[in-house]
């Protein structure tokens, strides 16, 4: 999705824009996002101090495994954090709108127009009762008052641009009827149905099978264009991620460990957890021998050790990496928050 | 380095050793299964409803002491077929052979013998394992299955645990307190309880994270190398199943398309679909822009 000459890392400054609008501020701006997990007088930090900017029409990936809190941030910036999680600390600002100043109402008319978002599985995310073109309508006129005739033909326009064969019959069909596939091109429709600037997908196509995943991915991508809408990808799968990302940061124990332009992360990633991770990805490609992993598990919720989380996996760690929290390293747009990178 | 690591000249020793003088471990001869569709209950019990067969004719051989890969998308029939091959569903028609005999046929001792032999690891740890029990008795149990004498089952413990890579204080944990890779490996420590000659992985390690799968996978090389034991991993993930099995089928819509040692499947695939499976697999940065959308969806 280039060109990316637009870029300013999450934890970086800004680059100036060029030829996509005034370079002017970001789109969505994070903050040292906090998010806790708990009750009463016992909370976890899931999320520990995020920071991450996207810009208009930009693709911005983050990446982790699970527990990394990467789906509880997008999820905080729809406000949609489960039962039990709490934003505690952090700034978000979107479009020049404080989001944790919004109240109930505010964060309504947001949700579903200029920030859609679509989930992992459509299945409980849709209706399951009603057909999805009523479900797409009721939305648009939620959000643009237009009559019911108009807002089925809108509906039957955007099941169109999804790249739903016969959408004019589709638009009667329950969630159920459909294959993942199409459930998650109707999400799509959904989540762009009134005009948005930002789509988070979180991890769309993790339920798919490789070839479907291909064919939802490369219509997310021709989406985006036409639209020119920004888009947070959060996914587990690197090889994904750099395929599509115009900048990538990637999250560990709560935190973004490192956050670069899609080339510099992957052909120059200074986190060893970062190169850890991509030797670990299974490729098609003619080696044999045991697979690499990283050795140990990521620190549990509350057990977060001190220095930093990822030293007792580290095959780079040594005496201050476990002693205190690295400083962040930066290069240009490229930041790590690593002792060994900072060396 | 442990003795796994030299790996030279054994990766397609599922082609170089002369199979055809060898017996096969399990045979799957002609299998087919079908369902009837959902349809009116008359429609059933006419014997008019429509039937789909999720297996359609599929015929396998599995040597003993191979790494055997079967790869496929969902409802490819793969999860279907390993469960036919385990015994755990019977095929419409066509005959499953563990060590040249029908397990159809098979009674007493020799039946006990084939279910002990050929065991099965889950996908979902989750739901595999009885969340009340703890691991302790979730392998006591399977030991005593196999006919352990009680006094033999401490000891047993212990070496099933060395032997997957666990620490022996997890013998004591719930399984909601554990990884799931290390629920994975209780739920192979299960198998292993049971000294089979056969292991079915479906899906072992798709619900874990890309930093743990190796783990597994590593584990079941590791077994296979150390004691012989022959393992069909079923994966939709090309890349996993290449690295470690000798030979691998792809399987689609219930029937075999492609099968070979992975160099051939990989790097010359015959069969159009293959290629289909091999071209959606992404590539990080050599597959910027090469993601292109032909037609809309229709199903």
């Amino acid at each position: 999705m280039s060109p990316r000459d637009d870029l300013g890392v999450s934890d970086m400054a800004p680059i100036p824009v060029v030829g996509r609008g005034a370079p002017g501020k970001p789109l969505l701006e994070i903050e040292g996002l906090h998010i806790a997990f708990g009750a009463r007088d016992r909370w976890f930090e899931a999320v520990r101090g995020v920071d991450l900017r996207i810009h208009a029409g930009e693709v911005v990936g983050v990446v982790g495994e699970s527990g990394s809190g990467k789906s509880l941030t997008a999820l905080a910036i729809m406000r949609l954090l489960p039962r039990g999680a709490r934003i505690s600390s952090g700034r978000m600002r979107f479009a020049g709108t404080d989001l944790l100043a919004l109240d109930e109402r505010g964060m309504n008319r947001l949700r579903g127009s200029a920030m859609g978002m679509i989930f992992q599985d459509p299945l409980t995310a849709l209706n399951p009762a009603l057909p999805v073109g009523h479900q797409i309508a009721d939305s648009i006129r939620t959000h643009q008052g237009l009559g019911r005739a108009a807002a089925l033909a809108r509906a039957e326009a955007l099941l169109d641009l999804v790249g739903i064969a016969r959408p004019r019959e589709r638009l009667r069909a329950f969630p159920h009827e459909l294959s993942g596939g199409m459930r998650q091109r109707v999400m799509t429709a959904l989540a762009v149905a009134n005009d948005p600037r930002l789509l988070i997908a979180d991890e769309p196509t993790t339920a798919l099978d490789v070839t479907v995943q291909a064919q939802v991915m490369a219509m997310l991508d021709r989406i985006r264009r036409e639209l020119g809408i920004a888009v947070l990808f959060i996914s587990h799968n690197l090889e994904l991620v750099a395929e599509v990302c115009d900048r990538v940061a990637v999250m560990y124990a709560g935190r973004v460990v490192e956050g670069a332009v899609v080339e510099a992360l992957f052909e120059a990633p200074r986190h060893p957890y970062t190169r850890q991770l991509l030797r670990c990805i299974p490729r098609l490609n003619d080696e044999t021998g045991p697979m690499p992993t990283i050795p140990g598990l990521p620190p549990r919720l509350g057990a977060i050790p001190g220095g930093c989380p990822f030293a007792p996996r580290c095959d780079a760690a040594f005496a201050r990496c476990t002693a205190e929290a690295p400083d962040i390293w930066r290069r240009g747009d490229h930041m790590a928050r690593c002792w060994e990178a900072l060396r | 380095m442990s003795p796994l690591d030299d790996r030279s000249g054994e990766r397609h020793g599922g082609l170089d050793r002369p199979h055809q003088g060898a017996a096969p471990l399990l045979e799957l001869r002609d299998i087919r299964k079908e369902y009837a569709l959902r349809q009116g209950l008359l429609a059933r019990l006419t014997g008019r409803a429509e039937r789909v067969a999720a297996v359609d004719d599929v015929s396998l051989a599995i040597q003993p002491g191979e790494v055997f890969g079967l790869v496929g998308e969902s409802g490819c029939g793969k999860s279907t077929l390993s469960q036919i091959a385990v015994g755990l569903l019977a095929p419409s028609s066509g005959q499953v052979l563990y060590r040249g005999a029908d397990i159809a046929a098979l009674r007493g001792e020799a039946r006990q013998a084939y279910r002990r032999g050929v065991q099965m690891v889950f996908q979902d740890t989750h739901s595999s394992l009885n969340p009340r029990k703890r691991i302790r008795r979730a392998l006591a149990e399977a030991l005593a299955a196999s006919g352990q004498p009680r006094a033999a089952i401490p000891a047993k413990l212990l070496a099933l645990m060395d032997q997957v890579g666990l620490d022996a204080v997890m013998l004591d944990r719930l399984p909601h307190e554990l990884s799931g890779g290390q629920r994975q490996r209780v739920g192979i420590a299960r198998a292993l309880a049971m000294d089979p000659a056969l292991l079915v992985a479906d899906e072992p390690v798709s619900s874990l994270d890309v930093s743990l799968q190796g783990q597994i996978v590593n584990l079941l090389r590791e077994l296979n190398a150390r004691l012989g034991l022959t393992i069909v991993l079923v994966s939709h993930d090309l890349a996993v199943v290449a690295r470690i099995c000798q030979r691998i089928a792809v399987m689609q819509a219930g029937q075999i398309v492609e099968e070979g040692p992975p160099a051939r499947v990989l790097f010359a695939p015959e069969h159009p679909y293959t290629r289909t499976l091999i071209a959606a697999v992404p590539r990080g940065l050599a597959g910027r822009r090469s993601t292109r959308e032909v037609a809309p969806a229709e199903a």
